[in-house]
C-alpha cells in the first residue's frame, strides 16, 4: 500500500454551461495522478490546470468529502459513484482505474434532476419529496428524556438503518426507469417504523409518493439497480415495506371513519 | 408523466395492478397447462374436457373470456403506458455510457417479451379459438370427428366418471381438438413459432412471478429466496408443460387419434412442410 503509483486516463467529462444551453462531452487528459488520490480530488487537479491554461474549470458538485453529505453527484462509465460498491464518489480512490483508462463523466440524468451546469444537477424534487412528509410533527423546544419512548432494539436497527440514506440521488440515476422509489422508500420507512413517525403514518406516505409522481420520476419495475449503486446499502425490502403501507394507508382512507351523517 | 392531473394513478396503484393482473394470467396459465397436457392421455379425455368447457354456459363462457381480456389489456395497456413514462422520466439527455450491475436480462427486456407474447396470444387464439368457431382454415374437418363417452351423466360428471348411474351412459360426436393439436403441431414452424413464444414466456415469467410479490409489499430478505425459488418452479413447470406438446407430437410420443374421421397431418421435416392452413383433405 505504501507504493505511491501513479496512472494517467483520458476523461471523456459532460460539459453544459446551463441548464437552457446545449451540453456535449470535451476530452481531457490527465496525467501522473497518485493512486492514492481521490476521483475528486483528481477533478481538482484538473481543474487546477483549466484554470492556468486560462480555462472554464469543470463544475461539479461536493461538500463533506468522507461519503455522508450526499452532494457528489456524477455517473462514471455509466455507474453513479462509479464502479466500487458502497461507496460515493468522493470516497472513490484513485487506485480503482487503470492506466491509460478512458472515464466518461456524466451528470445524473433524469428529467426532475435538471442539469444546471457541467456535472451538476438540481435535486430540488427530493427536498419536495421531504416537505410533503418527510418529517414528524413534534413539540420543539427542550429534549425529552432518551428512553421515556420505549423502542424495541429491531424497530430502532430498521430505522437507523434506513435513515443511512443520505438523498444523493444515486438510485434516480442508477434506475432504469429514473425512479425514487428506493430513496422514498427509505425515508418513509425510517420514519413510519419508530413511534415518533406512527401518527402521520398513512398520511406521510400518500403525499411522499404524490410529490413523488408529480416530480416525474419513472416507475419502479423491481430490477434492483438502485441498491446495486447505493452507497449507503438501503435495499429493495424498504420499497415493498413502502408498497405495503401504501396499500394499507390507501384502504384506511378510503374507508376513513368520519362519524358525520352526510346531510 | 408529469402534468398535474387530479385523477392520475398513483404509481404505486399501476404496480398492484400489473401484479394483479399478471397473477390472474399466471393461475390461468397452470390450469392451461393442467389441460393441455391430457394430450399425453387417450383422445377422449382431452376431447371430452374440451366438450366440456364450450358446453359452459355462455354466461361463464364469455364472462370468463371477457375478464381474461381484461386482465390482458389492463396489462398490456399499462405497461406501454409505464413504459412511455419511464422513457419520459430520464429527462432529454440520455446515457453516453451505460452499465447493468444487478438487473437480469430478462427483467430489463420484458417489454420486448411482453410484445413478443401478445403477437402470439393473437397467433394462438387465431388459430385454435377463431378459426375452429368460424370454421376457416379447414377447422370444419375436425367437426363431429371423434365419439367421447360419457359415463354417469352429461356435463362435469360424465367428465370426471362418476359411477353414479350406469344407465345413463352417453355418447357424442364432438369436435376432435386431439386431432386439430396433432395436425397443427405436425408441421414444425408451428411447433416452432411454439417452442420461441415459450422461451420467450420463460423470460417473462422469470421476472414477473417474484416481481409480483414485490409490488404488493411481500419481501425481505428471508423472504426473497422462497419467492424466487417459486417464481422458478412456476416457470419450469409450465414452460416445460406448454413445450412437452409440440415436442411430444413431433418426437412421435403423441400418436395420432385411431378414431378420427378428420385427415391425419404426418409429421414432416422442417423443409418439405405444408402452411399451416393447408389441412391436406383425403
Amino acid at each position: 500500500m505504501s507504493e505511491e503509483k501513479t496512472i494517467s486516463l483520458t476523461l471523456k467529462v459532460w460539459r453544459q454551461k446551463s441548464g437552457s444551453a446545449d451540453g456535449h462531452f470535451e476530452t481531457y487528459k490527465v496525467s501522473d495522478v497518485s493512486t492514492g488520490s481521490s476521483f475528486l480530488e483528481m477533478l481538482d487537479i484538473l481543474n487546477e490546470d483549466l484554470v492556468a491554461q486560462g480555462k472554464e474549470p469543470i463544475a461539479f458538485d461536493h461538500d463533506c468529502r468522507e461519503g455522508i453529505c450526499g452532494m457528489c453527484s456524477m455517473t462514471i462509465n455509466g455507474m453513479p459513484h462509479g464502479p466500487l460498491p458502497g461507496v460515493t464518489t468522493c470516497q472513490l480512490h484513485m487506485r480503482h482505474f487503470k492506466d491509460g483508462e478512458t472515464v466518461t463523466i456524466e451528470p445524473f440524468r433524469a428529467k426532475p434532476f435538471p442539469v444546471i451546469r457541467d456535472l451538476i444537477v438540481d435535486r430540488t424534487a427530493f427536498d419536495k419529496i421531504i416537505q410533503a412528509g418527510g418529517f414528524v410533527s413534534v413539540r420543539t423546544g427542550s429534549a425529552i428524556d432518551a428512553n421515556i419512548m420505549p423502542i424495541p432494539k429491531e424497530v430502532a436497527d430498521t430505522a437507523m438503518d434506513a435513515a443511512e440514506c443520505i438523498g444523493c440521488g444515486a438510485c434516480v440515476a442508477a434506475c432504469k426507469n429514473a425512479s425514487a422509489m428506493l430513496f422514498v422508500s427509505s425515508k418513509v420507512t425510517q420514519l413510519n417504523s419508530l413511534p415518533q413517525g406512527k401518527p402521520e403514518k398513512d398520511k406521510r406516505v400518500l403525499a411522499m409518493v404524490k410529490a413523488m409522481d408529480d416530480a416525474g420520476f419513472g416507475n419502479c419495475s423491481n430490477l434492483g439497480e438502485c441498491q446495486a449503486v447505493c452507497p449507503k446499502g438501503q435495499t429493495l425490502d424498504f420499497i415493498a415495506k413502502m408498497n405495503r403501507d401504501y396499500a394499507v394507508a390507501s384502504v384506511k382512507k378510503l374507508f376513513k371513519t368520519t362519524g358525520k351523517r352526510k346531510a | 408523466m408529469s402534468e398535474k392531473c387530479c385523477c392520475r394513478v398513483p404509481s404505486v396503484v399501476k404496480k398492484y395492478l400489473m401484479a394483479v393482473t399478471g397473477l390472474v394470467l399466471v393461475l390461468f396459465l397452470i390450469v392451461h397447462v393442467v389441460g393441455n397436457l391430457q394430450m399425453f392421455q387417450a383422445p377422449e379425455k382431452i376431447n371430452t374436457y374440451a366438450h366440456l368447457l364450450h358446453s359452459l354456459p355462455p354466461v361463464a363462457l364469455w364472462g370468463f373470456r371477457l375478464f381474461m381480456l381484461l386482465c390482458f389489456v389492463v396489462h398490456f395497456g399499462l405497461a406501454i403506458h409505464l413504459k412511455m413514462e419511464n422513457l419520459a422520466a430520464r429527462g432529454p439527455e440520455k446515457y453516453a455510457a451505460n452499465a447493468t450491475r444487478y438487473a437480469a436480462w430478462s427483467a430489463r427486456a420484458m417489454i420486448l417479451s411482453g410484445i413478443v407474447l401478445l403477437a402470439f396470444v393473437v397467433f394462438h387464439i387465431l388459430q385454435f379459438t377463431v378459426f375452429k368457431e368460424a370454421g376457416l382454415c379447414g377447422m370444419a374437418a375436425y367437426e363431429g370427428a371423434t365419439t367421447i363417452t360419457a359415463v354417469g351423466g352429461e356435463g362435469i360428471f360424465g367428465y370426471l366418471g362418476q359411477h353414479g348411474n350406469a344407465e345413463s351412459t352417453l355418447s357424442y360426436k364432438v369436435f376432435d381438438v386431439y386431432q386439430m393439436v396433432y395436425n397443427a403441431f405436425a408441421n414444425p414452424w408451428i411447433s416452432l413459432v411454439y417452442v420461441v413464444s415459450m422461451i420467450c414466456l420463460f423470460s417473462h415469467l422469470s421476472h414477473g412471478v417474484h416481481s409480483m410479490f414485490q409490488s404488493v409489499g411481500l419481501r425481505n430478505e428471508k423472504m426473497r429466496p422462497i419467492f424466487r425459488g417459486i417464481a422458478v418452479v412456476y416457470c419450469i413447470a409450465v414452460c416445460g408443460g406448454l413445450i412437452a406438446v409440440p415436442a411430444g407430437v413431433l418426437t412421435g410420443i403423441i400418436k395420432p387419434n385411431p378414431n378420427t374421421t378428420a385427415p391425419i397431418v404426418e409429421v414432416s421435416c422442417p423443409c418439405c412442410s405444408a402452411d399451416a392452413c393447408d389441412v391436406p383433405a383425403k
